[in-house]
C-alpha cells in the first residue's frame, strides 16, 4: 500500500493529479491519498503520521509557502520522495536543501505528466523495496535503509557505520557497527549508490557535497580521502549515480 | 691522468646525465619549484660535477655505489613522482647504462683486477669505444622510450624506425672504423680532429630526436590554436544570435503588451471574434519564435536552440530537458559554450550517421542538494568505438583536429572541480559532465 499526500490549494488540481497517478500504472486499491488544501493542515497531520511515501507539493501556497512546508515535511520524513509542482513560479535555489526528486510545471501536457509521474512512481517504489542492514549500537539493533547511512568503513571486528546527520531516528552519541565485512555490504549496497573511496571505506554517493581528484567532502562536512587506486572506478561510479535521475 | 681522458670522461658524464634527464623528462613531470630552466641547468651542472669527481678518484666500487645515489639525488629533485615509481625508472636507467660499460668491458677484454683496481683504462686508447658505448646507451634510452606505452613523446613507428637508422649507421661507422684496423696513435693531431668529429656525431643524432620532439610539438600546438580560433568564431556566432534573440524578445514583448490594450478594448465593446483573432496572430508569432526557452539562462537557452535546429536540419530527434531550477555557479557563458558546443556537436554528428532512430537527449540537472551540475547527454552511433585510457578515440577522420573537442571540454570541467565520463549502453553513447558548484 503506497501513502501519497497532495498539498494544493486547487481542488481540481488534486484530483488532477490523483488521475494521472492512476494512469501512470498504480491501481486504485493499492494507494491511500491525502489532501491538504494548505501547508498549515499539511504540517498538523505530519504529527499524527506514520508514514508517507510520496508527497506532491504545490509551491505557491497561501501564508505558508511550499519550501516552508517541505522544510517541516523533511524534518520528519527525511528520505521521503518530494515532487514540487507550480503553476507559474520558478524554483529557487533554497528548494535544493528539501532535496526534491522533480519539478512538475502545471503546464505540462497530460503525455508530458503521465510520463514524469511514472518515474517518480517507480522512484517511490524503489525506496519502498531498499534493503535494510542491521547495525549494534550496545546491545541495541539498529535497522538501516542504504539512505539512512553517509559512509562504512572498516572496523576491528567487521565494520562502522556513519550515519547521515539529517536522519533524526538515529542520533546515537556513539557509531554504529556492523559484524558484516566491508566487502559484504559493499556487495548489498553497490546497487543503491554506494562506491569505494579508499579500500577501507565505502560512501554514499549522493551524500557528497564537493569533490576534487584526491579528497571528498559529505554533507556533514566530514572529508574523506580518494585513493589512487580506487580514483577511477570513483569517478564513473560517481558520475552514473548522478546521472540517474534523468 | 691526460686532459684529453679528463675531457672524456667529463664528456661521458654529461652525456649520462643527459640521458637519464630525458628518460625521466619523458615520462614524469618536473617539479613546480624547478621549473625554471635555469635552475634546471644549474642542477644539471652540480650533478655532472660531482659524477666527474667521483670518477676522479678512479676506484671503480666508489664510482659503482656512489652513481646510483647521485642519480637518485639528481632525479629527487627535479621530477614530481612517487617513490616507488621514481626508484623502478632509475633502476632501469642504471642497467642500461652500466649494463653498456659491462658490454664493453667483456669486448675489450679487460681482466676482473683492472677493473677492481680503477675504474678506467687510459681512456685516449679506447676513445672509440667510449663514443660507441655512449651511443649505444643513447639507442637503447630511445628505444624503451618508444616502446613503453607511457611515454610522453613518442614517434610513430614508421618514423621512428626512419629515424633509427641514423643512430644504428654512426654506431657501425664507429664499430667499422676500430676494427678496419686504422691507427691513429702516432697523430695525436688525427686522433683528437677525429675524437671531436664523432662527439660531433654523437650529439647530432641526440639533436635529431630532440629537434623532432620540438617540431611535432610545434605542430601540436598549430592545431590546437587552429582549433581555438574555430571555436571563438562559433562564439561569437552564438553571441550574435543571442543579441539578435533579446532583440525579438523585446520586440515580441513591447507587442504584447499593445496586444493587451486592443484586446481589453475589444473586450469592453464584445468584440470576441476580434479578440480571437489577435490570439490566433498572437499563437503564430509565439510558434515561429525559433529561440526555444529551455531555462533561466540565456546563453544555455541560445546553444540549445541553435543545435536544435542543426539537428532538426538532419532530422534527428533533439529532446531537451532542462530542470528548471538549475544554477551554474560560476561557469562562464565562453566555458558553457565550450562544453556543450563540443558535445552536441559530436553528438548530432554521432546520431546523423545512424540509418534510423536517430536521437540526441539532452538532461541538465542539479543533484545532491544542488552541490552538483548534471549535464547529459545521450546519442545513437553507427559503428565502432574504441575506448583509450584516455577515452574514446573519435571516428570521424581529421583525428588531429577532432580529438581536442573533447579534450578541450575535459580541461574546462576540471577546473570546475569536475569530470567528464562516457559510457556505451544499449549501443547508446553516453557523455555525462558534472560540475562541482
Amino acid at each position: 500500500m503506497f501513502h501519497i499526500a497532495i498539498c494544493d490549494d486547487e481542488k481540481r488540481f488534486i484530483q488532477y493529479m490523483k488521475n494521472i497517478i492512476y494512469n501512470a500504472g498504480l491501481k486504485r486499491g493499492e494507494v491511500i491519498f491525502y489532501e491538504f488544501s494548505s501547508g498549515e493542515e499539511f504540517i498538523d497531520y505530519l504529527k499524527e503520521t506514520a508514514s508517507f511515501d510520496l508527497l506532491i507539493l504545490d509551491m505557491q501556497l497561501k501564508n505558508m509557502d511550499g519550501n516552508e512546508t517541505a522544510k517541516e515535511f523533511r524534518k520528519v520524513f527525511p528520505t521521503t520522495t518530494l515532487v514540487f509542482c507550480s503553476g507559474v513560479c520558478m524554483p529557487t535555489v533554497r528548494n535544493f536543501e528539501t532535496i526534491p526528486f522533480r519539478y512538475l510545471l502545471k503546464g505540462y501536457t497530460d503525455e508530458r505528466m503521465r510520463f514524469e509521474m511514472k518515474t517518480i512512481i517507480n522512484e517511490m517504489i524503489n525506496k519502498k523495496v531498499e534493503p535494510f542492514i542491521i547495525g549494534n549500537n550496545h546491545y541495541n539493533l539498529v535497522k538501516l535503509r542504504p539512505s539512512d547511512i553517509l559512509y562504512i568503513a572498516i572496523a576491528k571486528r567487521g565494520s562502522c557505520i556513519h550515519i547521515c546527520p539529517n536522519i533524526i531516528e538515529y542520533k546515537f552519541e556513539e557509531n554504529i557497527t556492523s559484524k558484516e565485512k566491508i566487502e559484504s555490504l559493499y556487495n548489498l549496497l553497490k546497487d543503491y549508490g554506494f562506491a569505494y573511496a579508499h579500500n577501507s571505506y565505502i560512501v554514499n554517493l549522493k551524500y557528497i557535497k564537493k569533490v576534487t581528484t584526491t579528497e571528498l567532502q559529505l554533507v556533514d562536512d566530514t572529508k574523506l580521502t580518494i585513493s589512487r587506486s580506487k580514483a577511477k572506478n570513483f569517478r564513473e561510479e560517481f558520475a552514473k549515480v548522478l546521472a540517474k535521475k534523468y | 691522468m691526460e686532459l684529453l681522458d679528463k675531457f672524456i670522461l667529463f664528456a661521458g658524464c654529461v652525456a649520462e646525465v643527459y640521458m637519464v634527464f630525458d628518460f625521466y623528462n619523458n615520462f614524469f613531470n618536473i617539479r613546480k619549484i624547478v621549473k625554471s630552466q635555469l635552475v634546471i641547468i644549474i642542477i644539471s651542472i652540480l650533478i655532472i660535477t660531482l659524477l666527474f669527481v667521483v670518477n676522479l678518484f678512479g676506484k671503480a666500487y666508489l664510482n659503482l655505489s656512489l652513481f646510483p645515489i647521485i642519480l637518485w639525488i639528481y632525479v629527487t629533485i627535479l621530477f614530481d613522482t612517487d617513490i616507488g615509481t621514481r626508484l623502478i625508472y632509475l633502476v632501469i636507467s642504471i642497467s642500461i647504462i652500466v649494463g653498456c660499460e659491462f658490454i664493453f668491458v667483456i669486448l675489450l677484454k679487460i681482466p676482473s683486477y683492472f677493473v677492481k683496481q680503477t675504474s678506467f683504462m687510459e681512456l685516449t686508447d679506447i676513445t672509440w669505444q667510449v663514443l660507441k658505448m655512449k651511443l649505444l646507451t643513447y639507442i637503447l634510452f630511445t628505444i624503451l622510450k618508444q616502446v613503453s606505452s607511457k611515454s610522453k613523446n613518442k614517434l610513430s613507428g614508421k618514423i621512428f624506425l626512419m629515424y633509427l637508422c641514423v643512430p644504428i649507421a654512426s654506431l657501425c661507422i664507429l664499430l667499422i672504423t676500430y676494427y678496419s684496423g686504422v691507427d691513429f696513435s702516432d697523430n695525436i693531431m688525427i686522433k683528437v680532429m677525429m675524437l671531436i668529429c664523432f662527439c660531433f656525431m654523437l650529439i647530432g643524432n641526440v639533436l635529431m630526436f630532440y629537434a623532432f620532439n620540438i617540431y611535432e610539438k610545434e605542430v601540436y600546438n598549430g592545431i590546437q590554436q587552429k582549433s581555438i580560433i574555430m571555436k571563438k568564431d562559433v562564439e561569437l556566432k552564438y553571441y550574435i544570435q543571442i543579441t539578435e534573440v533579446n532583440e525579438e524578445n523585446k520586440r515580441f514583448i513591447h507587442n504584447s503588451s499593445n496586444y493587451l490594450k486592443v484586446i481589453g478594448e475589444l473586450a469592453k465593446a464584445y468584440k470576441i471574434e476580434n479578440i480571437l483573432e489577435i490570439v490566433k496572430e498572437l499563437n503564430i508569432e509565439l510558434e515561429n519564435n525559433e529561440m526555444k526557452i529551455y531555462s533561466g539562462t540565456p546563453v544555455l537557452n541560445a546553444i540549445l536552440s541553435a543545435k536544435g535546429l542543426w539537428a532538426k536540419k538532419q532530422s534527428i530527434s533533439f529532446d531537451v530537458y532542462v530542470e528548471p531550477v538549475i544554477h551554474l555557479g560560476n561557469v562562464t557563458d565562453s566555458d558553457l559554450i565550450t562544453i556543450l558546443g563540443n558535445l552536441l556537436d559530436n553528438a548530432i554528428r554521432a546520431a546523423a550517421s545512424c540509418e534510423n532512430n536517430k536521437s540526441v537527449k539532452v538532461r541538465i540537472f542539479m543533484q545532491n542538494e544542488g552541490n552538483f551540475c548534471v549535464i547529459k547527454i545521450t546519442n545513437r552511433f553507427t559503428g565502432k568505438l574504441c575506448k583509450t585510457e584516455g577515452g574514446f578515440l573519435t571516428t570521424k577522420e581529421e583525428r588531429g583536429i577532432h580529438g581536442i573537442g573533447l579534450k578541450s571540454v575535459e580541461s574546462i570541467v576540471k577546473k570546475y572541480n569536475g569530470y567528464l565520463n562516457c559510457f556505451i549502453e544499449d549501443k547508446e553513447f553516453q557523455a555525462i559532465v558534472f560540475l562541482s558548484l
